[in-house]
């Protein structure tokens, strides 16, 4: 089997631009929910959300894309660019690599260009003016990763993977097996999500958003607070990696993805989607579950989802549930949506690479239906070898990925 | 590109699983619901492609479904709340899976995946949850509607309404979306995360999409002459938007031989790749593929292609990017034939799912499908068109290839049985 190893990254989200910038953050612990302003806020529960604040300048990117582009195209590029870079593979000042014509790009996304798109048909509807051209055909999901591809040149394999939530754990997921059958050597793959109305009155209307930042697995949750953001690796063949003398950050071991069949909105009670996508995970990793040294939980602060996790995590660990540190890293960045199992699996690398455990930021009160150890407010030092990250989307999908350090 | 390490690797399942078998097809199309329909009108040439009642009473051509009941197929209570798209995909799936006559007990539910392309999933409900949200405010924006916006709905009902706990996928990009989902469906069991798949897609026709297209004047007519859709035409001008759904059963061919599955064609190998496009147009031409295209077909000991269904749709430049891919991949291109279905069914986003379907009914009935409109081959194509009407041929293999808007190209590689 050929090992899949992680050689960049990249990173946007509410806490800020940047890799470093994310892990100082996470280590801080540091809650980036706060004010909406990307939208008129009236008549929702709450006006709570992680938004991006500052959009960097991209003055790499060409201006016709600069220009067509949506939010979450940029939020992907920007992203891909810090990946990209960091690997080697990229450079704004000399020619590109000849390697980057057979790199492949996977990427996860739900919303893609629906933040333009729907504010170009509520101008329709209300007969306002239009201020920009036609953004309908940048609201297709797969924009983001053919402008990648476009910008950067990569003209690999390339697929657009739309499971919702669990989107960006499962182009994660394909971009290995990709590389591990040698359909690649190098794949782009992450996710990208942005805030929009469309997601923001419907999780309102369901009456899933909390007022207050999201508090995942707090004896007081209410309910998730959504995000935005991209993260973005360059996944490589291990043998590649070595032949470029190239940094490894992690080791992509494995991943796992199943369905409940139950319900669209609901998860299953037993909790049995979430506990095979697990022992998928771990077989596919060829882990056993006493290895996991951590798991970031999807963790959305839904009454339901945090107690069925914490269910699923002891049926699949038993006493060693108890034992290991399980933290939600939504509490700092919100829900990312197609974004969020990319985000997250970064957080997992950088904890690794950091030696500490994110933290449950907002986690202030403890439930006793959910009795794990939720590294509480404060993230904590701690090695780490081996992780693990869930990721469970609309439909019943459910998207385990097994990450580890490098030794 | 295809590398067999997973299929060498004894312990990631009990078949060789280096050859994909399709065992059963089921469609929801312009031309009719299910196998035998569908094949039937495709090969007598008929087009679903009719006049429609427009925005402010013009009439323009589409290719509508008509004569489909989707209560006929679904069972599952889970399901009232079902948008059309969902339900259409669902249907296409039982009959795929009623195609492939699994005898009783099904493969075990945690070893059936789904994978499912759309360009635009539920689009319909999609703008009519806008227009709620916008004319009535968020206070009265439909929860009942909203979990049905989502890409992955179609997959997930799917997996519902079977029962499936598998490997549960949704995949768009553009024009290819039901290639890749048919692609990914392979990986999924050369990988051994399945036994058996259900891959495909489908989407739909609103008048939102009439009106993007009309807008960006991809619609024939819109640049002259009379509206009509005639892929590789030389006097092609334009696309006529369809819509549709079509599965396909996919599981290794050890398998569906072990079972005694009646095996409608054999997936060698797949390829995806990208091409420089200007961003959200077709390319002007796919050069940087031509090498990968060859490699997938030597890397398969294919030395002549009988058989190519593009995705032409009678467009100027998407037809005459795969006029001139077809010349270049191929040593003796004038021993292939060329077809498309797009003239029967009219252009929709994961449309590739279809065209895969017929080239499988192609193979295994021994018949080209029709270019039902074709009046006037291009002067310089090098490579033969198929005729109006069905044609009788012995067809080895079949190349379903295509190009999607942005630049994806996606090609599935199909043998007929024994060859």
């Amino acid at each position: 089997m050929r090992r899949v190893v992680i050689t960049g990254a990249g990173s946007i989200n509410a806490l800020g631009v940047g890799v470093p910038v994310f892990a100082a953050a996470l280590r801080a612990s540091r809650c980036g929910i706060g004010a909406l302003t990307l939208f008129d806020r009236d008549g929702y529960r709450t006006s709570c959300a992680a938004q991006v604040r500052a959009l960097p300048e991209l003055a790499w990117l060409p201006r016709a894309v600069a220009r067509r582009s949506s939010r979450s195209d940029r939020f992907a590029l920007v992203a891909a660019h810090e990946a990209l870079t960091g690997a080697g593979l990229w450079s704004d000042t000399a020619a590109p690599v000849a390697q980057l014509a057979d790199v492949g790009v996977v990427l996860g996304g739900t919303t893609g260009g629906m933040h333009g798109a729907e504010e170009y048909y509520r101008r329709m509807l209300l007969q306002l003016p239009q201020r920009r051209r036609s953004p309908m055909l940048s609201m297709l999901v797969s924009s983001s990763t053919d402008l990648v591809a476009a910008v950067f040149g990569c003209q690999g394999p390339r697929v657009t993977l739309s499971t919702a939530c669990s989107s960006g754990a499962n182009a994660l997921g394909i971009a290995a097996d990709w590389i591990r059958a040698g359909r690649a050597e190098v794949v782009v793959s992450g996710g990208t999500d942005s805030l929009c109305r469309m997601t923001f009155s419907g999780f309102n209307a369901l009456q899933a958003l909390d007022k207050v930042p999201c508090r995942p697995f707090d004896r007081d949750r209410a309910g998730l607070s959504l995000g935005e953001g991209a993260a973005m690796f360059v996944l490589e063949s291990a043998a590649h990696a070595a032949a470029r003398g190239v940094t490894v950050l992690a080791e992509v071991l494995g991943y796992g993805v199943t369905a409940d069949a139950y319900h669209i909105t609901q998860p299953r009670p037993d909790g049995a989607g979430a506990v095979m996508a697990m022992q998928r995970a771990l077989e596919d990793s060829g882990v056993a579950a006493g290895e996991i040294d951590y798991v970031n939980a999807h963790g959305t602060a839904t009454p339901l989802n945090d107690l069925l996790e914490t269910r699923a995590l002891k049926t699949l660990l038993g006493k060693r549930a108890f034992a290991i540190p399980i933290s939600s890293t939504k509490s700092m960045v919100g829900h990312c949506l197609a974004a969020a199992g990319a985000i997250e699996a970064l957080a997992c690398v950088l904890a690794m690479q950091g030696g500490f455990v994110p933290a449950t930021a907002t986690l202030e009160h403890a439930d006793p239906e959910c009795d794990l150890d939720y590294v509480p407010r404060v993230s904590r030092a701690q090695a780490l070898r081996t992780v693990m990250s869930n990721s469970y989307g609309f439909g019943g999908n459910n998207t385990s990925i097994v990450l580890r350090a490098v030794s | 590109m295809a590398s067999r390490s997973a299929a060498q690797d004894p312990e990631r399942g009990a078949h060789d699983v280096s050859t994909v078998a399709v065992t059963g097809v089921g469609m929801v199309s312009p031309i009719g619901v299910g196998r035998m329909q569908f094949w039937d009108a495709l090969c007598a040439g008929r087009s679903g492609i009719a006049p429609l009642p427009g925005a402010g009473g013009v009439p323009h051509l589409a290719a509508r479904i008509v004569d489909f009941s989707p209560r006929e197929f679904i069972t599952s209570a889970n399901l009232r709340r079902a948008d059309l798209l969902s339900r259409t995909i669902v249907a296409a799936s039982r009959m795929a899976l009623t195609d492939a006559k699994f005898a009783a007990p099904l493969p075990a539910p945690e070893r059936i995946g789904v994978v499912v392309g759309s360009v635009l999933g539920n689009i319909s409900e999609s703008v009519q949850y806008l227009e709620r949200l916008f004319t009535k405010g968020p206070a009265l924006a439909s929860p009942l509607m909203f979990p049905n916006l989502v890409p992955n709905a179609p997959a997930s009902y799917v997996a519902m309404e079977i029962g499936c706990t598998g490997a549960n996928l949704t995949v768009s990009q553009g024009e290819v979306s039901g290639e890749q989902a048919i692609a990914t469906g392979c990986d999924l069991i050369r990988a051994g995360r399945a036994e058996v798949v259900l891959a495909g897609g489908g989407d739909e026709l609103a008048e939102i999409v009439i009106a993007g297209y009309r807008r960006f004047r991809a619609l024939s007519s819109q640049r002259g002459g009379a509206e009509w859709c005639s892929p590789y035409d030389a006097e092609r001008n334009g696309l006529v938007l369809g819509e549709g759904a079509a599965m396909l059963v996919l599981e290794p061919l050890a398998r569906a031989r072990e079972r005694g599955a009646t095996v409608l064609a054999e997936i060698v190998d797949t390829l995806s790749c990208g091409v420089a496009a200007p961003p959200y147009d077709w390319p002007a031409g796919a050069s940087a593929a031509v090498p990968r295209l060859r490699r997938l077909l030597e890397g398969a000991g294919v030395a002549a292609v009988d058989l190519v269904c593009g995705g032409a749709n009678s467009s100027r430049r998407l037809d005459a990017c795969e006029l001139d891919l077809v010349a270049r991949i191929l040593d003796d291109p004038a021993a292939a034939t060329l077809t498309s279905i797009k003239g029967a069914v009219g252009e929709f986003g994961a449309a590739g799912a279809l065209t895969t379907a017929a080239a499988c009914l192609a193979l295994h009935a021994g018949a080209v499908p029709p270019l039902c409109h074709l009046r006037q081959p291009p002067p310089d194509a090098v490579v033969r068109l198929a005729p109006r009407t069905a044609r009788p041929a012995h067809l080895r293999n079949a190349l379903v290839l295509s190009v999607a808007r942005g630049g994806t190209l996606a090609a599935l590689l199909l043998r007929r049985p024994g060859e």
